[in-house]
């Protein structure tokens, strides 16, 4: 201890006595670990993180899986309750759906994200109220009387923490409902997404929107989670849920033919089991820039610490001649790169926070839950304790073992300032340079691969006008009346609204453009034999006014739009895009044709074929869609979707002619859909912005390590530039003789980089849109970056070196 | 000539037999040492001198054991050390060698008390006894008062007492000596042998390479190098 204590003191003397080289080393390797640490916080919630409920390794979740219908669907309820039955032995079920809707009391109006859940949700979970009771199995029963659990936040938020609240009436849009409990601080579910209220099943019927689907065992809409029982594997659960598929498989033919029922861990469905392979790329990818970054401030602080070794020589020597070992030495080096570390990971702690919250600030509109914010805990805390020290002994080993090294004659020779290479093999330092530009160009390489897929996503054409488009999300839920009293108010609106001067037409659609989710049903078409072979395939369906596609600008190719006639005296029709008909009719004549949408068992004739548009995002495949008529299925929940002449006036007289026409008609999140494209572009434009963030980063560190060791060059070459001079060598032969040598590394770490570009890009594979291979935007880009500020930082110690005086190098030397 | 050989029973010292140093270096060979023998007994004051390049230092980096010789014997205090290995020899240099370098070599990040200690520290002797053996040698040499200071506050002078002080703190068998004079003024440069002849009258081996006529003078023998080889040994008159 009291080597180690003295070890330290010294290190710490020793850098507070060169406060230039030490701010260097520990301002990069601040960033870089800081950068580090914030991107895993992210990471490790997003991609690592598991649902905070007691022993989570015995939950997983259940998903429905279509030979039909690529990814992990919802189950319908009906479904779930046979498994529950069939598992009972093996796991406790239980099962959820999202809720969207607005929350009234006395204190105003507010939009909540909440979630549906089975009775036993919280016992299955084993989480219980931090006040008041939670749900119990009679909260199931339907008709029970509607009662609602609020998250913490919303207790805090809207409550102010009062007690009180328990037992309080409040409404879920026209439905009263009664606060029986708050959930603890931290608990939001089982996904990432911001849950303020849970709500039982028994009232799903007066929340959910989708009523003309109740009842239906194709209705795949929630969410079932299983705790194993103790002893129970998750192989054992999963034969029984193979048991349990095919029986139902065969007793219900229509619903469940092709569909069986699988687990993944409860952490999977944080963010979903289909979105998490992306997920881990992508986090993979960002882990493994953000480490170049760290690589590269390990190879900034290891040339300058090897820089400080050469000019310690003397002193190392005189330590081993005093009897320490080669050992003792290196103990004592990597004791002082420690110290360094530890000093840049305190610092780069307290830069963890806001490099965090800007990364964070990047994820989707919409958010994410305040209790998945990324938080820097125990997991997070070790990772930097770990990069910590890794750092530490990588930039640290090398100046350690050259020191170790050292030779012992060094103190009985005289002082020299010569320190001509002794050999002409690339030295370390230069290799540090070469693998430090080589890192930043594969840094540089990404950020151009996903800055030309954004801008390949948004130069993409979408099938509609974009530009002076408007939206908005309409609740009718409060309208008092029946279906023909809702669809009346619905028309009052539009009405309303398509009479502004601002709007030139104005329609509404049961989702809007560009935006995930929405609802997808299977189709028979009436005509073909052949229709048994896509049974099943779930197609978009959009239920949407008269005027749709007037207001989005998309083309009608063949047939009409809806009209008037379509409300009640004909609603068995429906439109359909370009897409559905090459599926079913690809030598034309799709228009007359009649389609079954199994949910109604009503035929339905195609009246008219649109030009494909975007559905989801600009980066997605040809999507085939099924439009029908409002009244095929009224719904209280809309989108409102207006051509306007500008949207920033439009928007706010949209907002006052609805605000006019009672409080049973509320809207919300009026916006223009430039912002939808710009919501679609999420993830190129995130990968983009921290890739180039990082790339730029790990740019200016390169650049320091090429200037230092170019400087330490012309140091060491002093008097062989001189003699170079002295012999008739001209300023530009002198640059060009140092620029020679700095570009020489700097081409070696672009071919480098390059060869890691290609590899990189093989990695990304789908993430990437429109992106050719080698793509030139990416890696020309990189190169001409790197290149240009390369030559810069080479420039400046070369313009040095022609100031040299060769009398006085060769004095000197 | 003070000088005991193995028939009398009574091992010098330092005992080097036929001792060769070859340097290589790029297909080049340099014979730095050829045929070396010499024998210094216990209390003994010699003195190595040489033009450049005859082997001064390199004989003096094998008998400090910082480099070994490619052939030969060399016995320190009756004990082979020509082949030890690295660590070995390290810890040989700690407890039985003690160094004054030309140049001083004090590290310049530590004070002169740490300078000091330093030897006792990499030889693990405990707090107390360290802070007493530095107290008295730093006393020895008149330099206590300075126990503070950095070296660079220092005068050429007082670093190189505080060199003998770090030299003869670890109690070695042997002071080695490498031009202790070579960087200090003509009366810096008397004190320091000064200095020097005291340690040698209580006790003290010292082995000393000085091309310094002046220095040499000091020493109970002087042995000349030249082109590797040992030429002549005189036993000199000790200055009074």
């Amino acid at each position: 201890m009291d080597t180690l204590r003295k070890d330290l003191r010294f290190a710490l003397r020793f850098f507070l006595r060169r406060p230039g080289f030490s701010a260097v080393v520990v301002l990069s390797l601040a960033l870089a670990i800081g950068a580090n640490t914030a991107i895993f916080s992210i990471v490790n919630t997003i991609a690592l993180g598991d649902v905070d409920v007691p022993r989570s390794d015995r939950v997983v979740a259940l998903y429905t899986l279509d030979e039909k219908n690529p990814g992990h669907l919802p189950t319908s309820d009906l479904n779930i309750l046979d498994i529950e039955e069939a598992i009972a032995d093996l796991a406790d079920l239980t099962f959820y759906t999202f809720y969207q809707g607005e929350l009234r009391d006395d204190a105003g109006t507010r939009a909540v994200t909440g979630l549906v859940v089975s009775g036993d949700y919280f016992s299955v979970l084993q989480v219980d109220a931090s006040l008041g009771r939670v749900f119990d199995h009679e909260d199931t029963a339907l008709g029970a009387h509607p009662e609602v659990v609020i998250s913490h936040a919303l207790w805090q938020e809207r409550f102010g923490g009062d007690e009180s609240v328990i037992g309080r009436r409040i409404n879920l849009g026209p439905q009263p409902v009664t606060v029986i409990g708050v959930v603890p601080e931290g608990f939001g579910g089982t996904t990432l997404a911001k849950i303020d209220l849970f709500v039982p099943y028994s009232a799903h019927r007066e929340l959910l929107p989708q009523a003309g689907f109740f009842d239906q065992r194709r209705f795949l809409a929630f969410f079932p989670l299983a705790r194993m029982h103790d002893g129970v594997d998750v192989a054992q659960l999963d034969a029984e849920l193979a048991r349990v598929s095919a029986h139902l498989a065969s007793t219900y033919a229509v619903e469940n033919s092709h569909r069986y029922f699988a687990s993944v861990p409860l952490s999977h469905a944080l963010v979903g089991p289909d979105q998490r392979a992306a997920i881990i790329t992508m986090s993979a990818v960002m882990m493994t820039v953000i480490g170049f970054v760290l690589l590269i401030a390990c190879a900034n602080a290891a040339n300058l610490m090897l820089a400080r070794a050469a000019s310690r020589r003397s002193e190392i020597a005189v330590r081993r001649v005093l009897g320490a070992t080669a050992g003792r030495i290196v103990r004592q080096m990597l004791t002082e790169s420690l110290m360094l570390a530890s000093v840049a990971a305190a610092l780069g702690l307290l830069l963890t926070s806001p490099m965090r919250d800007f990364v964070w600030s990047l994820r989707p509109p919409g958010g994410l839950a305040a209790t998945q914010t990324p938080t820097i805990d125990g997991t997070v805390l070790l990772y930097l304790i770990g990069i910590t020290v890794t750092t530490g002994l990588l930039f640290g080993l090398a100046p350690a073992l050259r020191a170790a090294g050292v030779d012992l004659m060094t103190p009985l020779k005289e002082e020299t300032t010569s320190l001509a290479p002794t050999s002409r093999r690339p030295s370390l330092r230069s290799a540090l340079v070469v693998l430090q530009v080589a890192l930043s160009t594969i840094a540089l390489v990404g950020a151009g691969l996903f800055a030309h897929s954004m801008l390949n996503a948004r130069s993409v054409d979408l099938g509609f006008e974009s530009e002076n488009l408007v939206i908005a999300d309409i609740d009718l839920r409060n309208v008092v009346g029946d279906d023909a009293a809702v669809a009346a108010r619905q028309q009052e609106l539009l009405g309303a609204v398509d009479a502004l001067p601002e709007v030139h037409h104005a329609a509404m659609a049961s989702r809007p453009p560009l935006a995930m989710g929405g609802l997808q049903m299977t189709i028979t078409v009436d005509d073909r034999d052949d229709t048994d072979a896509e049974d099943g395939v779930l197609f978009n369906a959009v239920f949407t006014s008269p005027g749709l596609f007037e207001a989005l600008d998309q083309p009608l190719l063949e047939g009409r739009d809806f009209d008037a006639r379509d409300g009640t005296e004909k609603p068995e029709v429906v439109i359909v895009n370009e897409t559905f008909t090459q599926r079913y009719w690809p030598e034309g004549g799709a228009l007359g044709k009649t389609i079954t949408m199994t949910f109604s068992d009503v035929s339905m004739e195609i009246v008219g074929i649109v030009a494909d548009a975007k559905v989801f995002g600009p980066t997605e495949d040809p999507v085939a869609v099924v439009w029908l008529p409002q009244s095929a299925m009224p719904q209280r929940r809309h989108t409102i979707i207006a051509r306007v002449h500008e949207p920033a006036s439009a928007m706010p007289a949209v907002e006052a002619v609805v605000a006019e026409l009672g409080e049973d008609i509320s809207i919300s999140n009026v916006r223009p859909v430039a912002n939808q494209v710009e919501a679609a572009l999420f993830a190129p434009r995130t990968a983009a912005v921290l890739l180039g963030t990082f790339g730029l980063l790990a740019l200016g560190l390169a650049a320091i390590g090429i200037y230092g060791v170019m400087t330490y060059t012309v140091r060491q070459r002093t008097r062989e530039i001189g003699i170079r001079m002295a012999l008739g060598a001209r300023p530009r032969d002198v640059r060009r003789f140092v620029l020679f040598q700095a570009m020489g590394l700097v081409v070696a770490g672009i071919g480098l980089g390059i060869a890691g570009g290609l590899l990189l890009q093989d990695t990304l594979g789908e993430l990437l849109f429109q992106v050719g291979p080698a793509d030139p935007l990416a890696f020309g880009g990189a190169t001409a970056a790197m290149g240009l500020l390369s030559l810069v930082a080479g420039w400046l110690p070369a313009r040095h070196a022609t100031r040299i005086e060769p009398t006085a190098a060769m004095r000197d030397a | 000539m003070k000088q005991a050989t193995p028939e009398s029973g009574d091992e010098p010292l330092l005992l080097l037999k036929d001792i060769g140093k070859v340097h290589v270096t790029e297909e080049i060979e340099t014979h730095a040492l050829s045929d070396v023998h010499l024998e210094i007994a216990r209390g003994e004051f010699v003195s190595i001198s040489g033009p450049s390049g005859s082997g001064k230092s390199t004989l003096l980096s094998i008998v400090g054991l910082l480099d070994a010789p490619t052939r030969g014997v060399y016995r320190l205090d009756g004990q082979p050390v020509h082949e030890l290995s690295a660590n070995r020899r390290a810890q040989l240099r700690n407890e039985r060698i003690g160094f004054i370098f030309q140049s001083f070599n004090l590290i310049a990040d530590l004070t002169v008390y740490e300078n000091v200690e330093l030897p006792l520290v990499y030889r693990g002797v405990p707090a107390a006894e360290r802070r007493r053996r530095v107290d008295e040698v730093l006393a020895r040499v008149d330099m206590s008062h300075r126990f503070k200071h950095m070296p660079g506050q220092l005068s050429g002078g007082q670093q190189q007492r505080v060199a003998v002080a770090r030299a003869v703190a670890g109690k070695p068998l042997v002071l080695l000596a490498d031009e202790p004079t070579g960087n200090l003024d003509s009366a810096n440069s008397e004190a320091v042998m000064d200095l020097l002849r005291e340690l040698h009258r209580e006790g003290s081996t010292i082995c000393m390479v000085t091309h310094d006529p002046r220095c040499t003078r000091y020493a109970e023998r002087t042995i000349r190098l030249f082109d590797g080889r040992i030429v002549s040994e005189d036993d000199a008159i000790v200055a009074a």
